[in-house]
């Protein structure tokens, strides 16, 4: 190589590190202040939301007194309707299908920032049959350069793939849109609202046909679990969940959420259905009786044999979300320390009334 | 560590070009070497450092055995010599045997013979069937006396480079040692630098934007394979698509990084998919794999010497080893066994397929490997059974299923916008992979001008932006 062509070599080298050095400056400029994962601030109505980005920069730079914690069962909970009842300024911190371990990251992140007072928090009790619960190696849906305070890996964010090549080109085309007078999808303006954050009631109808057909393709209700020490592993997992909760921290509201009877009817055929309850009544009987602890058991509602509130086994409509925050409000539903019976027995009773009718035959065995 | 990483970009290779050449300023290349060995070591040992110990027995217990071949055949004792040669095939093929092929062979055995025996479940170390490859034809080489191992750190540097270590191409001692023993390349060269750089970046740029993106599509097509013909073929038209990029933009990033150490590493892919047969796909899909096996498999078995049935055999037996070599399943066994069939039906119908115009065997050829893809891809027999008969159930076109290809969690868009992506991109791809020049062709022509100044920066900078994206280059797991 001449002297000449190592000269220019070396000069392309360099421009080439300038030229890619400045862009990237300038594009983690630009994120930043675009700042669509609201790490840095939060601004209703200007970007699309998907929780698993949002939902941490939410909990850090959100205005919220209250927080709403879990998974797809709370995510149709309206936040003027907890306004309204219980007055109180919540944020709804969730994902679709989430675990223990997550929930509990969203909470002390909640903790770390100490603005709540209130954590109403979901309980799908099926969730603690997980065999990997506290496993450092399954990796949470949140990431974790979003989660921590940490801003040397911020770099992952503001030169992200899921900001630069998903949510500015996209937000910013619907804007762009917006302004232009073009009929957009209503789903794309909804999406952009913190309070509607992972919102899907629009997105599906509710009835029993819907739910038959959903059942009869995915065949069972329940996911499946090992049978085997399942007792002591939902305690386990109960034990560890209750131990990193702080409930000095605030008032914490637990409650299980109304499945169907079609979902009881599968636990049971699938030998979950002791399992399940016995570990409900563990979890209550270690939580109630606290002063800063309520809890609400919802699943022996009386609705959960009726499907048309349904939209598969386990996901039901927008106004029982609408009733189970007038429960918290009025009391209704709410576990007392003296408690004499099993919620078991009524869920029981009412799997047995759902089967007893002859339009529910076609889910016999 | 993977190339497609923050860690390897921003600070492991720089740390390990800098050291590089701040060592040239040294006497003897023995520090440059050392200091290469190391920190190849640690790029292999970053993925899990039980795998260090695993390549370190194998590179210690080889190089013993090659000192021992060596030693004798310098006493003209054959005998022993031999002993030596096959105590290394017998530990290579058992060490690959025990780690790949394990489960395999005892998941058979339990099969057939309705037996219990439990299977390890073993965590397949990287890129084991590459070093373990290397290693062997090592053997070989000095057995035949057409090598000679001079000392330990050279043998180690040999195997370990990291460039070449995990994913190929395969390499000889006898085409990278004297390279690197080459004092005239111990300095940097800012012109080789350049050009490693835009290499790199090209091979990047194809992995972890254009790959990772069409994975996208195959993987939701192959994890639901029964919605229609329509997205059954664009999900192996991805995975065509996606198999190519992914392990040729490894191989060029391998290229790539090897001339930023002044080190030219074969070629391994010439535009495959512009083939007209499957024997011609061959000569350009995994070069250095078909080498080896053309050499270590091939020509032993008698090659084409010993008649024309007996060639056509020896080919279709070559075919089933590459099989099993890309894995331990009875579709990859089947996918070898297909391509060997192809091979021996175009050498018996030889001069009667050249009168078919080249456009129609080149799209036939393409229909036909990525049709065989499908066995490569699919997690089971069944699954690839299943995908099969959705590729020929032509009277469930699942137009509308074709959205579901491009779902990935992040926003949910309307399902034309959706379709037009998934099209868009795939017609693109694919015009791409039979008109465009490859990496090592536009790299042949490289300049120092503005024109590649812009094109090197605007692709790299693509890059960097989906480097937050998680992938795993698919050629690791061979």
């Amino acid at each position: 190589m001449t002297t000449l062509e190592t000269k220019q070599a070396k000069k392309w080298l360099a421009r080439l590190a300038v030229i890619t050095i400045s862009i990237l400056m300038v594009m983690a400029l630009a994120a930043y202040y675009l700042d669509p994962f609201f790490a840095y601030r939060a601004r209703d109505k200007t970007f699309l939301l998907n929780p698993r980005f949002v939902v941490p920069g939410l909990i850090k730079n959100h205005d919220y007194d209250t927080a709403v914690i879990g998974s797809s069962m709370i995510q149709n909970f309206s936040m003027p309707a907890f306004r309204e009842h219980l007055k109180v300024n919540p944020l709804k911190a969730t994902s679709g299908g989430i675990s223990i371990s997550e929930t509990l990251e969203l909470y002390q992140l909640f903790l770390d920032e100490g603005k709540a007072k209130r954590f109403y928090i979901n309980i799908d009790i099926g969730t603690f049959a997980s065999e990997s619960f506290m496993d450092s190696n399954v990796e949470s849906i949140f990431p974790g350069y979003l989660m921590d305070r940490y801003v040397l890996n911020d770099y992952q964010y503001l030169l992200g793939y899921e900001a630069w090549m998903r949510f500015i080109p996209v937000s910013l085309a619907i804007g762009l849109a917006e302004k232009a007078s073009v009929n957009l999808p209503e789903k794309f303006l909804t999406r952009r609202s913190i309070d509607r954050i992972a919102e899907w009631k629009d997105d599906f109808s509710f009835s029993r046909d819907i739910v038959l057909k959903e059942y009869a393709e995915k065949k069972y209700a329940v996911s499946q679990v090992s049978l085997v020490n399942l007792s002591e592993r939902m305690t386990e997992n109960i034990d560890l969940f209750i131990s990193r909760l702080d409930l000095n921290a605030g008032e914490h509201i637990f409650f299980f959420p109304p499945y169907s009877a079609l979902y009881w009817f599968d636990a049971m055929r699938l030998g979950y259905f002791e399992y399940f309850q016995n570990a409900k009544d563990v979890f209550i009987k270690k939580l109630i009786g606290h002063e800063n602890v309520r809890i609400f058991d919802f699943q022996n509602a009386r609705f959960i044999v009726d499907l048309n509130h349904y939209k598969d086994t386990t996901h039901y409509s927008p106004d029982i979300n609408e009733w189970m925050i007038e429960c918290f409000a009025s009391g209704q539903h709410e576990v007392k320390a003296e408690r004499s019976v099993p919620g078991s027995a009524s869920i029981e009773a009412l799997v047995n009334q759902f089967m007893a009718d002859e339009t529910n035959a076609v889910f016999r065995p | 560590m993977v190339f497609s990483s923050y860690e390897f970009i921003f600070v492991f290779l720089p740390v390990i070009l800098l050291g590089y050449f701040l060592l040239s300023k040294t006497k003897t290349t023995f520090w440059q070497h050392l200091f290469l060995v190391v920190g190849s070591l640690f790029f292999y040992a970053y993925f899990n450092v039980y795998y260090l110990f695993i390549i370190l027995a194998s590179i210690v217990i080889n190089y013993f055995l090659s000192i021992q071949i060596k030693a004798v055949s310098v006493k003209n004792n054959t005998g022993k010599s031999r002993f030596f040669l096959i105590l290394g095939i017998v530990f290579n093929i058992g060490m690959l045997g025990y780690y790949k092929y394990y489960d395999f062979f005892i998941g058979n055995i339990n099969a057939v013979f309705q037996t219990s025996f439990h299977l390890k479940h073993l965590l397949l170390p990287l890129g084991i069937s590459f070093f373990t490859f290397q290693q062997f034809s090592f053997l070989i080489a000095i057995y035949n006396g057409e090598s000679k191992s001079e000392n330990f750190i050279e043998y180690a540097l040999f195997v370990s480079f990291f460039p070449q270590l995990v994913a190929g191409p395969i390499v000889l001692y006898d085409e990278m040692m004297p390279q690197f023993k080459d004092a005239s390349r111990r300095n940097i060269d800012y012109g080789n630098l350049a050009q490693g750089v835009y290499i790199f970046t090209i091979g990047l740029f194809k992995k972890i934007v254009i790959a990772d993106t069409v994975a996208l599509f195959a993987n939701n097509g192959f994890n639901d394979p029964a919605q229609g013909y329509l997205a059954a073929w664009a999900a192996v038209l991805a995975y065509t698509l996606q198999i190519y990029f992914d392990f040729s933009g490894y191989s060029d990033m391998a290229i790539g990084l090897g001339k930023m150490f002044n080190i030219n590493i074969p070629i391994n892919f010439r535009s495959p998919y512009k083939s007209k047969s499957v024997t011609e796909f061959w000569k350009r899909w995994h070069i250095t794999l078909g080498r080896a096996l053309g050499t270590y498999v091939y020509i032993p078995l008698g090659g084409n010497r010993k008649g024309r049935a007996r060639t056509y055999l020896n080919l279709f037996a070559t075919f089933i080893v590459s099989g099993l070599w890309h894995g331990a399943a009875w579709t990859f066994v089947l996918w070898g066994a297909f391509h060997g069939f192809f091979v021996v039906m175009e050498r018996i119908l030889g001069s009667l397929l050249e009168k078919i115009p080249n456009w129609i065997r080149m799209a036939a050829t393409f229909v036909i490997v990525s049709a065989l893809w499908v066995l490569f891809r699919a997690e089971s027999f069944a699954k690839a059974m299943e995908m099969y008969s959705s590729m020929i159930k032509f009277s469930t076109p699942g137009f509308s299923a074709l959205a579901g290809l491009a779902v990935d969690g992040l926003i949910g868009f309307p399902a034309m916008l959706n379709i037009a992506y998934v099209s868009g991109i795939l017609l693109i791809l694919t015009l791409i992979v039979f008109t465009s020049r490859n990496t090592i062709e536009k790299a042949g022509v490289f300049q120092t001008n503005t024109k590649n100044l812009i094109l090197t920066a605007a692709l790299f900078t693509i890059s960097v932006i989906h480097l937050s994206k998680e992938s795993i280059f698919i050629y690791f797991n061979f």
